[in-house]
C-alpha cells in the first residue's frame, strides 16, 4: 500500500520507491529505501510529515504516492 | 586655507575608498557589507554547471 | 593548508566556520542556508600557520541532487583539500554516515566532528566515540559548535591528520557493484548497532510534532504566520525600534552632529563650500539613512530568534499548497524568507530548487520581498504621511505576498510550464532560540548597514550633492531647477507622469535607488535640505511633493520595480542568460509600474474626489499593458 493511504501514527517497512532515478537516489541518501522503517507522523496542509531514522521530513502527496509500503 | 586642504584631502580619501570598495563589490554582485554575492571562481563554476545540463 | 567543512544540510557547518574563523556568515536553523562555498583563514589562536577553511553547502551524498550540492562535490573532488572536517549532527548519525563513508574513499584525511552533542545527551542517547573511530579508521571529536566546545581539539587533530596525507577507505564488500549503495547502507547500519545507544523510538509523537499540528494545520497555519510576522514588525517598527530611530533621526543627526561639525569647521576655518558638501551632502544623506539603524537592528534581532527556533521550515510547509497553484512549491518560500534581509542571498538561495522553470520564476519573484535596504524608504514615508498608523509596514509585506501570487500566476500563464519538482524538506526539531545567536546576527546586520552607509551610500550622496549644486557649465546653480540633477531627473520624469509623480526630484531619487535602495531616502534629504523642517517631519518639505496617496504609490514603485544593481547582477548570474535577465527586469518594471499607477489613479479620485495628474496618459499606459499581457498569454497558449 502506498504511503499516502496509511494512517498517522503507523510505522511500516518500505517495500519500494518508484519515480525517476534522481529522486530515488536522493531519497536513498536520506535513508528512504527498501526495508527501512518509516512512520507517518501527521498530514499537515496537504503535506505528509514522515519520520525516517528519527528525522522528520515534510513531503508532498506526489512523493507520498511514490513510496510503497509493505 | 591649510585646514580646507587637509579636510578636503581626508574627505576625498574616504570617498575614493568607498568608491573602489563599492565598485569591486558590485562586480561580484554584492554590496559593501553584504554577505551575499559570489566570487569569480564560483560564477565560473555556476556557468559550467549550467552548460553541463 | 586547506581544510574543507563538509556534511549534511543543517548540521552546523557555517556555525563551526564562523566560530573558528571569526567570520559572521549567515546561519539559519533550516536546510540549505549556505549555497556557495566560503573561504576564510583560521583564527591564529588555533594554529600559527596560515590555514584556509572552506565552508561548503550541505549535501546528503556525494552524488549531487541540486546545484548547491554539486558545489560541495566539485570542491572535494577538484580542489583536493588537505583535510576534510565532516560535521555530523549527532542526533542524525545514521543518515550522516552514508555521506561520511563516501568522503572516506577520496584518500583525503577525514576528521569527524560530532556536533550538537549536548542535544544528544539531553535525549538520553550516547555514541561510542572510540568504537566509531575504530570502525571508520578516522578521528572522531565531539563538539558543540555554537558554544565553542571541543573546537581546539578538533582543529589540532585535523591538522595532525592532514599531515598524514592519506586516508584508509571503509572496509565493506560490494564496492563497484550495482548494489554498492545498499552495501554501504548495510555497512553503516552495522556500525550504528555497535556504537549508537538510543532509547527514543522513531514513531513516538514528540512535543515538536504536537506544535507542528497546530502551526502547520490547514486552517490555522496561515493566520498564525501572519500574526507572528505582524507582531515582529509592529514591535520593531512601531515599538522599540521606531522609538530609538526617532531619537537618532531628530536629535543625533538632526541637531547634535551637524551643530558640532559646523562649529568645528568654522573654528578651523574650512571653506564654506566644502563645509556644505560634508554636512549637507555626506552627513545629511548618510545621517538620514543611519537614523533607521536601530529599527533594523531590533527587527533582525527578532527575526533571528524566530529563525533559530526552527519555525521557518514550517512556513515552507504551510505555503507549499498555495505555491503549488502557481507552479512553485514550498521550496520557493526559503529564498523569499532569506530575501527579507537582502535580495542577493535570497536570489542565490533559489539554487536549492531542482526544477529549472521553478527556479527561474522564484528568482524573478524573490526581489518583490522588501529587503532591509527598502525599510528606510517605508519608514520615512510612514512617518511623514501616515504617522501613528501601524498598518503601513504590514501592508507592504501583504502587497509583496499578493504580487508574488499574481506574478507567479502570470508567469505560469506566459511561460506555460508544468511543475515537475517534488517537495521534500527536512524539519528540524524546535528549540529555544539562542539570544547569543540573535545578538550576533543583529550585530552582523548593523555592521553591514554601517559599512554600506559609509561606502556606497556616502559616495552616491557626494555625487548627488555635486549634481544638485552645480549646473551644466560647472557654475554653482542659483536655482536648484537648473542643476545637473534636475536635468538628468527631468529626462525620465515624463515617464513617471502616468503614476502621478510630477517633478524631477522623484525621478532623481528613484534613479539613485537603483545603486542602493537606501539612497532614495538620502537623496530626498539632500535635495530638500534647504527647507527649514527636517524631511521626516510631518509638515516637512516632502508633503509638497506628495499627497498621502502618491506617497503610497511612490513606496510601491520603489519596492516592486527591479532591485538595486547588485541584486540585478545576482539575478543575472543565477539566471545565466541575457534573454532571461531582460525578461525578468521587464516583468518587474511592468508589475511595479502598473501597481503604482493604479494606486494613484484609483486612489486619488476615491479619497480626494478629483482626478490625479496624468490620468489620460495613465489610461493609455493601462491599455498598452493589458494589450501586451493579452498577447503574451495567447502566445503562451499557442506554444502549449
Amino acid at each position: 500500500m502506498p504511503l499516502y493511504k496509511s494512517k498517522p501514527g503507523d510505522t511500516r517497512q518500505i517495500k519500494n520507491v518508484s519515480g525517476n532515478e534522481k529522486i530515488k537516489k536522493f531519497l536513498f541518501s536520506l535513508g528512504c529505501s527498501q526495508g527501512e522503517d518509516i512512520t507517518l507522523i501527521s498530514i499537515l496542509a496537504g503535506n505528509y510529515i514522515i519520520s525516517v531514522k528519527n528525522i522528520r521530513y515534510a513531503i508532498d502527496k506526489n512523493m507520498a504516492k511514490a513510496i510503497e509500503l509493505v | 586655507m591649510t585646514s580646507t586642504i587637509i579636510v578636503g584631502i581626508l574627505f576625498a580619501a574616504i570617498i575614493l575608498y568607498g568608491a573602489i570598495k563599492s565598485f569591486k563589490n558590485i562586480r561580484n554582485n554584492s554590496c559593501p557589507g553584504c554577505s551575499g554575492g559570489c566570487s569569480q571562481s564560483q560564477r565560473n563554476s555556476c556557468k559550467k554547471m549550467r552548460l553541463e545540463k | 593548508m586547506k581544510i574543507g567543512l563538509a556534511g549534511n544540510p543543517n548540521s552546523g557547518k557555517t556555525t563551526l566556520f564562523n566560530a573558528i574563523t571569526g567570520k559572521t556568515e549567515y546561519v539559519g536553523n533550516w536546510a540549505g542556508v549556505t549555497v556557495d562555498k566560503k573561504e576564510a583563514n583560521l583564527k591564529r589562536e588555533y594554529n600559527k600557520n596560515k590555514i584556509t577553511i572552506v565552508d561548503l553547502p550541505g549535501a546528503y551524498s556525494i552524488a549531487p541532487f541540486t546545484n548547491e550540492e554539486a558545489i560541495a562535490r566539485d570542491f572535494v573532488l577538484g580542489e583536493k583539500p588537505d583535510a576534510i572536517i565532516n560535521i555530523i549532527d549527532a542526533s542524525n548519525l545514521e543518515r550522516s554516515l552514508f555521506f561520511t563513508t563516501q568522503l572516506l574513499e577520496l584518500d583525503i584525511p577525514v576528521v569527524i566532528a560530532l556536533n550538537k552533542i549536548d542535544i544528544l545527551r539531553k535525549h538520553g542517547e550516547s555514541i561510542d566515540l572510540e568504537g566509531l573511530s575504530k570502525d571508520l579508521h578516522c578521528e572522531v571529536v565531539s563538539v558543540v559548535a555554537n558554544e565553542g566546545e571541543g573546537l581546539k581539539e578538533l582543529l589540532s587533530r585535523s591538522i595532525d591528520s592532514a599531515d598524514k596525507k592519506t586516508q584508509a577507505s571503509p572496509d565493506f564488500s560490494g564496492k563497484g557493484t550495482e548494489g554498492e549503495d545498499q552495501a554501504r547502507q548495510a555497512f553503516v547500519k552495522e556500525i550504528i548497532t555497535g556504537t549508537f545507544i538510543t532509547k527514543r523510538k522513531a514513531n513516538e509523537i514528540t512535543f515538536s510534532d504536537k506544535v507542528d499540528r497546530i502551526v502547520a494545520s490547514p486552517y490555522l497555519g496561515l493566520p498564525i504566520f501572519a500574526l507572528i510576522m505582524w507582531g515582529v514588525y509592529s514591535f520593531s517598527i512601531n515599538g522599540l525600534g521606531g522609538f530609538l530611530s526617532g531619537y537618532v533621526n531628530d536629535t543625533l543627526f538632526g541637531v547634535v552632529v551637524p551643530d558640532f561639525l559646523n562649529g568645528f569647521f568654522e573654528t578651523i576655518g574650512v571653506n564654506t563650500l566644502l563645509q556644505s558638501l560634508i554636512i549637507d551632502g555626506a552627513i545629511g544623506g548618510v545621517g538620514a539613512v543611519i537614523g533607521f539603524l536601530p529599527l533594523i537592528m531590533v527587527l533582525f534581532f527578532c527575526l533571528a530568534l524566530l529563525e533559530d527556533s526552527g519555525y521557518m521550515s514550517r512556513v515552507a510547509v504551510v505555503m507549499d499548497r498555495y505555491f503549488k497553484r502557481i507552479g512553485l512549491s514550498g521550496k520557493s518560500v526559503i529564498p523569499m524568507i532569506v530575501g527579507t534581509g537582502c535580495s542577493i542571498p535570497g536570489v542565490m538561495a533559489a539554487r536549492t530548487i531542482e526544477d529549472d522553470n521553478e527556479r527561474i520564476v522564484t528568482i524573478m519573484l524573490t526581489p518583490f520581498v522588501p529587503c532591509s535596504a527598502k525599510l528606510p524608504i517605508i519608514a520615512l514615508m510612514a512617518v511623514v504621511f501616515f504617522p501613528g498608523q501601524s498598518w503601513v509596514f504590514p501592508s507592504m509585506y501583504l502587497i509583496a505576498g499578493v504580487l508574488i501570487i499574481i506574478g507567479g500566476l502570470l508567469l505560469k500563464k506566459i511561460l506555460k510550464f508544468e511543475s515537475t519538482s517534488t517537495f521534500i524538506l527536512e524539519l528540524p526539531e524546535y528549540k529555544i532560540p539562542s539570544l547569543k545567536h540573535a545578538f550576533r546576527q543583529m550585530i552582523k546586520q548593523a555592521k553591514s548597514f554601517i559599512i554600506k552607509a559609509s561606502t556606497i551610500i556616502l559616495v552616491m550622496n557626494t555625487v548627488v550633492w555635486f549634481m544638485q549644486s552645480y549646473s551644466w557649465n560647472f557654475q554653482l546653480a542659483t536655482d536648484q531647477n537648473t542643476s545637473i540633477l534636475a536635468i538628468v531627473g527631468g529626462i525620465i520624469a515624463p515617464l513617471l507622469i502616468p503614476i502621478g509623480f510630477a517633478g524631477w526630484q522623484m525621478a532623481a531619487a528613484i534613479l539613485t535607488g537603483f545603486v542602493a535602495k537606501e539612497n532614495v531616502v538620502a537623496t530626498f534629504a539632500i535635495i530638500l535640505i534647504s527647507s527649514d523642517a527636517a524631511i521626516h517631519s510631518m509638515s516637512g518639505p516632502l508633503t509638497e511633493l506628495f499627497t498621502p496617496v502618491t506617497a503610497f504609490a511612490f513606496l510601491v514603485f520603489n519596492l516592486f520595480t527591479p532591485p538595486c544593481f547588485a541584486a540585478i547582477g545576482a539575478m543575472n548570474a543565477e539566471l545565466g542568460s541575457k534573454k532571461w535577465i531582460v525578461r525578468a527586469i521587464l516583468f518587474q518594471i511592468g508589475v511595479g509600474y502598473t501597481l503604482a499607477m493604479l494606486i494613484t489613479q484609483i486612489g486619488t479620485p476615491l479619497i480626494y474626489g478629483h482626478l490625479a495628474t496624468g490620468f489620460i496618459p495613465a489610461v493609455v499606459v493601462a491599455l498598452f499593458v493589458a494589450g501586451i499581457l493579452y498577447y503574451l498569454i495567447k502566445k503562451g497558449e499557442r506554444i502549449s
